[in-house]
């Protein structure tokens, strides 16, 4: 279990995380969204141990994280930009880092190198930006941490090495238990492997659920009636965002489904239907639910 | 925890192996140079001869020269490229996040990449140094091996390589960490150089001298290792080596303990491109703008010859202008372009302004503002006092008040000219000096049968003095209190007007007719060419001499003249060795001053030569050395030698001169000794030319102590001296005068080359000596008539 305990942040007087406390269940495929400068990443590196918290603590299997060798061995960090050693080559680094993790798998290494179209002796150097993360990955799965922390770890990959760094991923959490934790921007890719998800805003987490539950609890309706109807008509709702094109309504809305399909139905529309909610539109959604300006963003 | 402390184990050595890894190119490079240095030295021996090697009779660092400079430079260089390379991590933010989710801890990670950093910068240096030593070794049986360089070259690359890591945690980029290291050092080095002037005056009982003489300036500035190389061979002795090695662990330690605290309280995320210690880089700033802006003052005044005023004036438009110029720079530097609004900018401003305010004023203060450079101190509290850079000290009251008389009128033409910022100027124009050797070198030649040739062993020791050519005075008031005054004073030729030189050399007169300074000094003084100090002289007993005569050619020819009963083996020599040394050292009160002396004897066909050598400095700093061209004549052993005296006269070869009995001198060798002293040690060596004249003149006074030996008068020399020296002198002056007519009138005298060119004020040259030495001689048997008529 990996627990955040009242975590508080500052850069100067900048606040990155005010008091951010929840806690990643065992086995998880944790999805962290937010908007930019939120605080995902500078989360992921108190986590791993880069940063120390001005206030709180990180908890790994009930032990604090920072400077604790022990528990940060559990722990593998790919940040936005990996790392490597100048003129190494991923065998090279594959060396550096079994030497460091006791948990280090050499077949699973082999296995994997076959898997991606790298060529393990080649300078990581000279990789392209999505064969560098390509090649962090391998490392990290290698290590067969407990807990994998990714930062934006889809950019700049191909939709083919996508999809096998999911399926590998799932398989971790699948065969080991492992506990993956994926700040990403790209909520398409973290709906397929997400089972929870956290969302955080000006350093305090706005949603942590699991991600059916969190689009379950939120409904999207479009709907047509016979007349146009006033201002305030679903007041009954807890509506988050709502539009208007004459006879026709598009809203979203929290709250039971039922309630919600009842409420429309009530007003005897022409026309309705209740439209699936992707996690970008639920991320869209609470953003704005907390004042996120998406509006003067998109104009 | 036992797990915990296993696997921090086991990552130090990983970390380690894997920064040692990293260090790699490092160390290839560096082998590289190091083999390159090498190879020059190699060829650099094969071009030398056998002779030559003997000429390098030093140790190995004077063959392995090239490797070894090479080598120092370079360990300098790579443990800055390496240092700054390893602690990269801590400035690039991929690496950061990279080494900090590692499962280390900060120390861990700081101290694995600190030791694989050092070995990968000390393990070329000190391979490349043992095939040095290996090769000179090889090459030459002349050279004695000195791993002591090897020891400074670690402790060096140590102390960089630690202070580097410790500057690394302070800075928030890589940039930053080069530009305040290097700045580190050239500001330490700077401040001590551009101020230690102004220091050494300000402050009484802190001598810029005594802090040289310890290895503070250069440990404290680890680039500045190979600059300072003399400060670790400051004291040629086990103390002296022991006290700088423990002098560089305390450095290295205390830089390694703040780098440990810095590592682990430095936040990676803050010290990413901004400073962790927020105070280094106005630190940095107000040191650079205090030193470039001291030594473009002081150059700018040394450029110009003006009044005080206008002296002041200058110093500071360059101060301020050149400050900062370097403030802004580094401003520029730190911060990434000026922005005008911020607060460091604003911040930088008032530091600057405060430390050139600062600057300014304490040197305007401690230069005319407290009157410090005219102070003398009430010689009722002076315990001892030096004048010059002699360490004798002067301890009757009457010379220390006299001493206080020569410094106030020192003073009183200082005040003749009183806006004069003293030590601004002073401060471009010290007194110069130069450094050589006293102490004791015994050395044995025997024939090696095997090839021919002899074989020379040595034994000595020596310490460091400074030797003085004068152009200004400097006093040591050692006071009751215990504290140590200094001052020091610079005599430009063209204020020389402002002094009174009369005084100044009547009272200078009195200091060297003092019993006090007869008992310890044996020649004439030179000042200039005027101040020539009237007599001195030494009662010693004399140890031995050798003969010999100028040939045709002007060589100087010796007969060796057997020593009885000395014997010819090492436990005579490394007896005589020990006592000099012992009373050498014990003698810390003055410097003696006296040239070495060659003792020949054949014993059994076997040849050995013994030369016991040291050397005795006149108040004023003159030293006489001497070991080549003529024999040595005499040497005079102080009285307070007695362990040497003891020593000698135990194997009877030591004769007292008081008592005279076995006085076995002879006056014209003595005389022709002080004769080439005065030509080659003082004149000759500076490609200056002196009259014959003048030698006789300076050397009258030996003259007229071997006359009075000769005549058996010696025990009346001081009353002999006041009533008959001066016309003594006079008359032999005179007599030289009539006998350069004699002689030059006959050509068979002279090289015919110069013929239509000398005169009796002509330059003296080797071509010349054949007849000065007619005439020398001519002198010292008139000299003995002379004694015996004035006596009359």
């Amino acid at each position: 279990m990996l627990e955040i305990k009242n975590v508080t942040k500052k850069f100067g007087d900048k606040v990155a995380l005010d008091n951010l406390s929840f806690k990643v269940p065992e086995g998880s495929v944790f999805g962290l969204i937010g908007s930019n400068g939120s605080g995902k990443s500078t989360l992921l590196r108190i986590i791993s141990g880069v940063f120390n918290c001005d206030e709180g603590c990180v908890e790994i299997d009930g032990e604090v994280a920072y400077e604790n060798p022990q528990a940060k061995e559990k722990c593998f960090f790919i940040s936005d930009f990996p790392y490597f050693y100048n003129s190494s080559t991923v065998n090279t680094m594959a060396d550096f880092y079994r030497s460091l993790y006791t948990t280090w798998d050499d077949n699973k290494f082999k296995k994997i190198c076959a898997m991606f179209p790298i060529n393990a002796d080649d300078k990581i150097i000279n990789m392209s930006k999505g064969m560098q993360r390509q090649a962090a990955l391998i490392i990290a799965l290698s290590v067969c941490p407990k807990y994998i922390l990714l930062d934006e770890i889809f950019d700049g990959l191909d939709p083919v090495v996508r999809q096998l760094i999911k399926k590998l991923l799932m398989e971790m959490v699948a065969e080991n238990k492992t506990t993956v934790i994926i700040a990403s921007h790209n909520l398409r890719e973290l709906e397929d492997v997400c089972d929870h998800i956290g969302l955080i805003h000006k350093g305090g987490v706005v949603m942590e659920k699991d991600l059916d539950e969190a689009k379950l609890g939120m409904h999207r309706v479009q709907a047509v009636f016979q007349d146009e109807l006033g201002e305030g008509v679903f007041n009954d709702l807890n509506i988050v965002n709502i539009k208007r094109q004459g006879k026709m309504i598009v809203f979203t809305a929290r709250g039971d489904k039922d309630t919600v399909e009842n409420a429309v139905k009530a007003k005897k529309p022409v026309y309705m239907e209740m439209l699936p909610l992707t996690l970008e539109e639920v991320f869209i959604s609470e953003m704005e639910a907390v004042g996120y300006d998406i509006n003067n963003i998109i104009k | 925890m036992t797990s915990t402390t296993s696997s921090n184990k086991k990552s130090f050595s990983e970390l380690y192996k894997w920064s040692l890894k990293r260090n790699g190119s490092i160390m290839l490079v560096f082998s590289m140079v190091m083999v390159l240095g090498i190879l020059l030295d190699l060829y650099v021996m094969s071009q030398l001869g056998e002779g030559d090697y003997k000429a390098h009779s030093g140790d190995v660092s004077e063959i392995g020269m090239v490797s070894i400079v090479v080598a120092q430079v370079a360990a300098m260089i790579f443990s800055l490229i390496s240092s700054v390379s390893t602690f990269s991590f801590l400035h690039n933010k991929r690496s950061t996040d990279m080494f900090g989710s590692l499962p280390a801890t900060r120390e861990t990670m700081f101290v694995s990449h600190l030791l694989g950093g050092i070995t990968a910068v000390t393990t070329p240096f000190v391979i490349g140094s043992f095939v040095v030593v290996g090769c000179t070794l090889r090459a030459t049986q002349y050279v004695k091996p000195d791993f002591l360089f090897i020891l400074f070259g670690v402790l060096g690359i140590i102390a960089a390589y630690t202070f580097t890591a410790l500057i690394a945690y302070s800075c928030g980029t890589i940039k930053d960490t080069v530009v305040v290291t290097l700045g580190v050092n050239v500001i330490y080095a700077g401040i001590i150089y551009s101020f230690w002037g102004i220091i050494y005056q300000m402050i009484p009982g802190i001598g810029f001298e005594s802090i040289m003489s310890t290895p503070i300036p250069a440990i404290f500035t680890p680039f500045g290792f190979c600059l300072f190389e003399d400060a670790f061979y400051y004291d040629d002795n086990l103390t002296g080596i022991i006290t700088l090695v423990i002098w560089s662990i305390l450095f290295s330690a205390g830089a390694f303990i703040f780098a440990l605290r810095t590592a682990k309280k430095r936040k990676a995320e803050v010290a990413q491109n901004e400073f962790y210690v927020k105070w280094l880089p106005y630190a940095v700033k107000a040191g650079a703008s205090i030193v470039c802006g001291a030594v473009a003052g002081l150059i700018a005044t040394s450029m110009k010859d003006g009044s005080g005023f206008s002296n002041m004036i200058v110093f500071v438009a360059w101060y301020v202008l050149v400050g900062l110029a370097a403030s802004i720079i580094l401003h520029a530097i730190f911060e990434k372009g000026i922005h005008f609004k911020n607060a460091e900018t604003k911040n930088s401003v008032i530091v600057y302004s405060a430390t050139t305010v600062a600057v300014i004023g304490l040197v305007f203060l401690f230069s005319t503002g407290l009157g410090i450079d005219t102070y003398v101190p009430s010689a009722s509290n002076v315990k001892s006092v030096s004048l010059g850079y002699i360490r004798y000290q002067f301890k009757e009251p009457e010379n220390v008040k006299t001493v206080t008389e020569i410094h106030k009128l020192i003073c009183d033409g200082i005040k003749k000219n009183a806006s004069h910022p003293y030590y601004i100027s002073s401060g471009t124009n010290m007194p110069e000096y130069d450094y050589q050797y006293y102490g004791a070198t015994i050395e044995i030649e025997t024939p090696d049968t095997a090839w021919g040739n002899s074989v020379r062993q040595y034994k000595t020791f020596a310490k460091k003095y400074p030797l003085v050519n004068i152009t200004g005075f400097s006093f040591t008031y050692h006071k009751k209190v215990g504290f140590t005054t200094y001052r020091t004073y610079y005599l430009s030729s063209s204020s020389m007007g402002l002094y009174d030189l009369d005084k100044i050399e009547s009272l200078l007169q009195k200091l060297y007719n003092s019993d006090e300074y007869k008992h310890l000094s044996v020649s004439p003084v030179f000042w200039d060419e005027e101040l020539r100090a009237k007599t001195s002289r030494t009662q010693a007993p004399t140890l031995s001499y050798r003969q010999g005569s100028y040939d045709e050619y002007g060589d100087y020819s010796t007969r060796e003249i057997a020593a009885e009963n000395l014997p010819n083996t090492d436990e005579f020599v490394d007896g005589l060795f020990n006592a000099l040394q012992q009373d050498i050292l014990a003698d810390d009160e003055y410097y003696i001053s006296m040239y070495s002396n060659d003792l020949r004897y054949t014993q059994e066909g076997e040849f050995m030569v013994l030369t016991v050598m040291y050397e005795y400095r006149n108040v004023l700093g003159y030293g006489i050395y001497r070991n080549y061209f003529s024999g040595d004549v005499v040497e005079f052993i102080p009285k307070s030698y007695e362990n040497t005296i003891n020593y000698l006269q135990s194997y009877g070869i030591s004769i007292d001169i008081e008592n005279n009995s076995k006085l076995k001198l002879s006056p014209t060798e003595l005389v022709r000794g002080s004769y080439s002293d005065a030509y080659y040690t003082h004149f000759g060596e500076n490609g200056d030319s002196v009259s014959l004249l003048k030698c006789v003149e300076i050397i009258a006074p030996r003259i007229e102590y071997a006359a009075l030996a000769q005549a058996q008068k010696f025990d009346e020399i001081d009353d002999w001296d006041s009533n008959h020296g001066e016309e003594f002198i006079n008359a032999l002056v005179k007599k030289a005068d009539e006998l350069c007519t004699k002689y030059m009138s006959n050509s068979d005298n002279i090289n015919p080359t110069y013929e239509n060119s000398i005169t009796r004020q002509n330059s003296l040259s080797g071509d010349y000596f054949y007849m000065a030495d007619k005439i020398i001689s001519d002198l010292v048997s008139y000299s003995v008539e002379l004694v015996n008529q004035l006596s009359e």
